[in-house]
């Protein structure tokens, strides 16, 4: 459940499972002062709080383009050519971020029911916020040991999203001597709105999962299609679309591991049944891939 | 007479922009085979309540070459899809029947002679070429009784 402000930004967010809260996203400001407005809840007895920081820039960039109307419906976008210019500092957004470790005892009296008091729900208002409540939301999807590592994650020096004409969203991560890094989330607008909000939470935790790689000190020689090779054969990647869809069939999950690989080795391994049966899987499923 | 003149300066900025923003037809005729392997092979997929015909693939490939294009082809009902997600665009691709005297109409590109001189790169140039456009297969493999068939289908790009 999130909550955001008049204007559109994220303002806090909650988790509830049987009536408790198990999960919560909050802002606060940079002295770690609450700045979340609406009721306060809090989360069950046994939690684990971390902050996490990111560095907020955007870029301001306008699109041209040519289209066929249908039925009075502009269609079959092309000739799209984007136009940037310089990039703003929009300021630190803290969050902290508190789960339940499953160590509580019964129910915490001071938790409702799941109700929306005090909260309000409206649309972002720009993709740099929507992309921002979109890793915020698969955050607060995913529980235990997988949090944690997405926590570690986020606790990047800066997250940029970039707008790009071409491909859809291939995280750059550029590492700094001092062990900090940034990522460069890249996204295609045009490609990422058109998605269903299932499908850009696949192209989220698919992105996502390259970062994981990128990041993690412990993985050498991560590049795209590596990585691709590892969502079908690493079972965290498994666990973590589990976590975050829950209560699908094991074929669905695995299926759903293909997602963004499509042109890949491990795509091109499969043989002509297989590739028809997953892209008519995708594409029942407005599960993204892209079209010309 | 104001409004005939403002119709007729309406009806130019319509043209225009028409002119401006259709683009025509691009037609793909092959001769598919249906074993897997390299070269142009046609699969036919699983119908069932949600498509009101089968799905469609062409897969145009050379392993060695490390070609590779799909393109694909769905009719969905919709009545059964909007009950899993919203309906897109393309989820209604038509199949047109027309006489073989259309081929005499049009400019088709002929995959069968122009597939076994590409390179990668080359391949994935006509692929970005297609972007935007509506795609019609004739498939020669397919003509019977002087009939063609237009199949109109989307091309798979890439990984994300």
């Amino acid at each position: 459940m999130f909550y955001h402000t008049l204007d559109g930004k994220f303002n806090n967010g909650w988790k509830f499972e049987n009536g408790k809260v198990t999960m919560s996203a909050t802002q606060v400001d940079e002295n770690g002062v609450d700045i979340s407005m609406g009721a306060k809840r809090k989360v069950a007895s046994g939690t684990i709080c971390t902050t996490l920081t990111q560095e907020i820039w955007s870029q301001h960039c306008g699109y041209s383009y040519t289209y066929i109307e249908h039925n009075g419906v502009p269609t079959n976008f092309s000739n799209i050519s984007l136009n940037c210019g310089s990039w703003d500092y929009q300021g630190n957004m803290y969050l902290v971020v508190c789960y339940d470790d499953g160590l509580s005892v019964g129910n915490d009296p001071n938790n409702g029911a799941g109700s929306n008091n005090g909260g309000y729900v409206t649309p972002p208002t720009t993709l740099d916020d929507y992309l921002t409540n979109a890793l915020v939301y698969l955050l607060s999807k995913l529980t235990g040991n997988m949090s944690l590592t997405f926590q570690n994650l986020l606790n990047v020096q800066k997250i940029f999203f970039v707008p790009t004409t071409t491909g859809t969203s291939d995280p750059e991560i550029w590492k700094y001597s001092d062990g900090t890094c940034q990522v460069k989330f890249k996204y295609n607008p045009t490609f990422f709105d058109s998605q269903t909000s299932f499908g850009q939470e696949v192209i989220c935790i698919h992105e996502m999962y390259h970062i994981y790689r990128e990041t993690n000190p412990s993985i050498i020689g991560s590049d795209n299609d590596i990585d691709h090779s590892n969502m079908i054969s690493d079972s965290q990647y498994l666990a973590w679309l589990k976590e975050a869809f829950p209560g699908c069939s094991d074929s669905f999950y695995n299926d759903l591991r293909y997602a963004g690989t499509i042109g890949s080795p491990v795509w091109n391994s499969l043989s002509q049944a297989e590739k028809d049966r997953l892209i008519t899987f995708f594409q029942t499923n407005g599960i993204p891939f892209i079209l010309m | 007479m104001k409004k005939a003149i403002l119709f007729i300066t309406m009806s130019l900025v319509f043209n225009i922009l028409c002119a401006q923003t259709t683009t025509e037809p691009v037609y793909l005729i092959l001769t598919s085979k249906t074993t897997e392997g390299d070269g142009i092979v046609k699969s036919i997929g699983k119908i069932d309540s949600l498509h009101k015909t089968s799905p469609i693939f062409y897969h145009v490939s050379t392993k060695s070459k490390q070609i590779y294009l799909m393109f694909m082809h769905f009719n969905y009902n919709v009545s059964q899809l909007t009950k899993i997600r919203k309906v897109k665009a393309n989820d209604q691709q038509e199949t047109l029947t027309k006489s073989t005297s259309f081929l005499k109409t049009i400019t088709p590109i002929d995959l069968d002679i122009l597939f076994p001189k590409w390179t990668k790169e080359q391949s994935l140039a006509f692929r970005d070429s297609l972007q935007g456009k509506k795609i019609y297969i004739i498939d020669r493999s397919e003509i019977k009784d002087n009939q063609i068939e237009l199949l109109e289908v989307t091309c798979i790009k890439s990984a994300f």
